[in-house]
């Protein structure tokens, strides 16, 4: 007995063969981009920053306001959107604060090394004292491991928030810890006191 | 004999309209693909290129590697563009292609999201394809897009709902706002793509209207060239049997004229007074036929194609006054008078002289028969006329006139003004028929004005030189 359609059936098979490379490769590309978003938010290793202001750093806090410090690597490119948010936070502040922004500047690397596109956007914010922070000595007294950590200390020394001040790694855009930061410039509190933080390692495994 | 294939059934409108529409819809398709085909790869290099710009490179204190993103837009950027591309390509106007397109455009979308750090601007590719796929005109290829849309911001509202709204705890429902928006376009783009369709069928169904209308309006042409050739061929048909029975016809006939002319004379010379009324009614009605047959035979040469002209040089003058002498008998029958007007400077003629006397003699007989007690002129000149050197005759009469409408008719072969006039002036309706189709044969033409109960003017215009004018075929030595 012959089919009416004797090719139907190889037809049939054909379409199950594409629907089947189409459903791999839909769980292909998916699984792909959960991976990136994991690693996009995968945060960075917390600060043990102290809980007042610390003896023997070079930085001066400020007796009569918040004081801001944010830790950088100066190569990290994770760390631009931080510097956008770090702008946007500074913009919408109602209360300025006396803003430290630290690059690091590892002893083994030439001079220069530091003076990046970050660096002269950084020298860009209102009121924001960009500095050097050469090995890394501030971001150790500060407890501070990963890029676009950012503290915030009140006027009494006392350290109120500690965190990231991205969503995710690299990613611009409101965020938990920009909208905790503003709070506290503009009304003295915060719904939050810490965040994770989303950047470059500051110091590899054999620094 | 040539047959014709019959119009199709206007049924047949709307099946090639619904044919159209297809082939169209499927050609939207296939240049679609293609054009999402050579997009993807587009897309894979541009995000290739904005990693290598915005992160290149990953740090650990002093130490770099590349950045997850540039392999992320490497590997898994061209994942996502392959398969659609490569579908584009071998599987052009297919649903499943344009569907996998639809759900790679929204996944691409994510990862060029993420390959420029979530910036607003590429948000806009979100939108921006969805307008692009709305060039399929299947409003379908949205579903899936949307789907995918809503799906990433839901699991990723779950997941990290700060990476997409900003907070760390957010509403369960917060990937609805999102979608809706998306849906907000997507309405617009439904309705336009139900407008295009619509368009597009509309189109189909005027190209099929038209297709038809030109299939027919072919086929008429086609039957109206059938018809025209049958027409010919019967009109050639009917001339030759007519020429040649005309022949066979005036054979016998002469004979009776002739020997009724004998029995005349016979008559006469025995002083028989009894049968001469009778033998005279027999030559004069022989007469009569002959005439009718001459006639019939001189339209039937001309209409078969057959009249050839012999032209010479002769004085206009001199035929004029022979024909006025010509039909003096028959003009002062009805108690006529004639009156020709020659010009002095109206010369000599090229032309055919027996066809010339016979157009003359047409329109002064039929002056005479249509006139009593009154008047016939003949007038005739020389004139130029648009660089033409013509010769005019002009005939008029006081007699019974015509309407306009009998006007229009008279030059047509059988036609007398009406019926009544065969009755009561007889005549076979030929002779104006034969000196129209005569004019026209030597290049030149006859007209009419009349006015009933007042009188005609026949006007003749013959060029001087007619073998200059006609085509030389039609004249022998």
């Amino acid at each position: 007995m012959f089919s009416r359609k004797p090719f139907s059936g190889l037809f049939r098979r054909g379409r199950v063969w594409l629907g089947a490379l189409l459903v791999l490769w839909f769980a292909g590309v998916g699984s792909g981009l959960w991976a990136v978003w994991a690693y996009d938010n995968r945060p960075g290793a917390a600060a043990a920053a102290p809980s007042h202001w610390p003896t023997g750093t070079a930085l001066a806090s400020n007796p009569s306001g918040p004081t801001l410090v944010f830790l950088a690597h100066p190569q990290c490119t994770c760390t631009s959107a931080s510097v956008d948010e770090l702008a946007e936070i500074l913009a919408r502040a109602r209360t300025k604060p006396r803003t430290y922004v630290l690059f690091l500047k590892p002893a083994n690397v030439a001079n220069g090394w530091e003076q990046t596109d970050l660096w002269r956007r950084a020298a860009q914010l209102p009121g924001a004292r960009v500095l050097r922070d050469d090995e890394g000595v501030e971001a150790r007294k500060f407890g501070v491991e990963t890029s676009g950590q950012t503290l915030f200390y009140d006027k009494h020394g006392t350290l109120t928030f500690s965190g990231g001040i991205t969503g995710s790694r690299g990613h611009a855009g409101e965020n938990a810890g920009e909208l905790a930061l503003i709070s506290l410039l503009t009304d003295g509190r915060a719904d939050r006191r810490a965040t994770n933080v989303f950047g470059c390692p500051l110091f590899a495994e054999t620094d | 004999m040539a047959s014709l294939e019959l119009p199709p059934p206007p049924d047949s409108i709307a099946l090639r309209a619904d044919e159209l529409f297809a082939k169209h819809k499927h050609e939207i398709y296939v240049h679609t693909d293609r054009l999402f085909a050579s997009l993807m790869v587009l897309q894979w290099v541009a995000g290739i290129l904005f990693a290598l710009w915005i992160s290149p490179l990953a740090w650990f204190g002093t130490v770099s590697r590349t950045h997850v993103h540039v392999w992320a837009a490497i590997f898994l950027g061209g994942a996502i563009c392959s398969v659609p591309a490569l579908l584009g390509v071998f599987r052009a106007g297919e649903p499943s292609t344009r569907y996998t397109i639809a759900v790679a455009q929204m996944l691409m979308g994510a990862l060029l999201i993420h390959l420029t750090g979530g910036r607003i601007e590429t948000h806009f590719h979100v939108f921006g394809s969805l307008a692009f796929l709305a060039v399929y005109r299947d409003w379908r290829v949205l579903v899936p897009a949307t789907i995918v849309v809503a799906a990433d911001h839901a699991l990723r509202g779950v997941f990290w709902p700060q990476s997409v709204y900003g907070v760390l705890v957010a509403s369960q429902w917060r990937w609805l706002e999102h979608s809706a928006w998306v849906i907000f376009e997507d309405v617009f783009l439904f309705v336009s793509c139900r407008r295009s369709v619509a368009d597009m069928k509309d189109t189909a169904l005027r190209t099929a209207a038209l297709e038809h209308a030109e299939r027919e309006s072919s086929l008429t042409a086609a039957q109206l060239r059938i018809t025209q050739q049958q027409a010919e061929s019967a009109t050639r048909a009917k001339s030759d049997f007519l020429a040649s029975m005309s022949h066979e016809l005036r054979t016998p006939l002469n004979a009776i004229i002739l020997y009724s002319e004998l029995l005349q004379e016979e008559a006469r010379d025995h002083q028989q007074a009894g049968p001469m009324k009778d033998l005279e009614r027999i030559h004069s009605a022989g007469n009569h036929l002959l005439g009718l047959i001459n006639g019939i035979l001189d339209l039937s040469k001309i209409e078969a194609g057959k009249m050839t002209l012999a032209l010479e040089q002769f004085d206009v003058r001199a035929v004029v006054t022979d024909l006025a002498s010509t039909v003096a008998p028959l003009v002062q029958k009805n108690a006529n008078t004639l009156v020709v007007h020659c010009s002095e400077d109206v010369g000599p003629i090229h032309s055919d002289l027996l066809r010339t006397r016979q157009i003359l003699l047409n329109l002064l007989g039929n002056a005479a028969k249509f006139t009593r007690q009154g008047t016939i002129t003949l007038d005739v000149a020389r004139r130029v006329e648009g660089g033409a050197v013509n010769v005019v005759f002009v005939v008029t009469d006081t007699g019974v006139g015509m309407t306009e409408d009998q006007q229009r008719k008279i030059f047509e072969p059988f036609t007398q003004a009406d019926v009544r006039t065969t009755r009561k002036y007889g005549g076979s309706g030929l002779g104006l028929a034969i000196v129209a189709r005569f004019c026209s044969l030597m290049g030149g033409r006859v007209s009419v004005e009349s006015q009933l109960g007042r009188g005609s003017q026949f006007t003749v215009v013959l060029p001087v030189d007619v073998a200059a004018v006609v085509d030389a075929a039609l004249y022998a030595a």
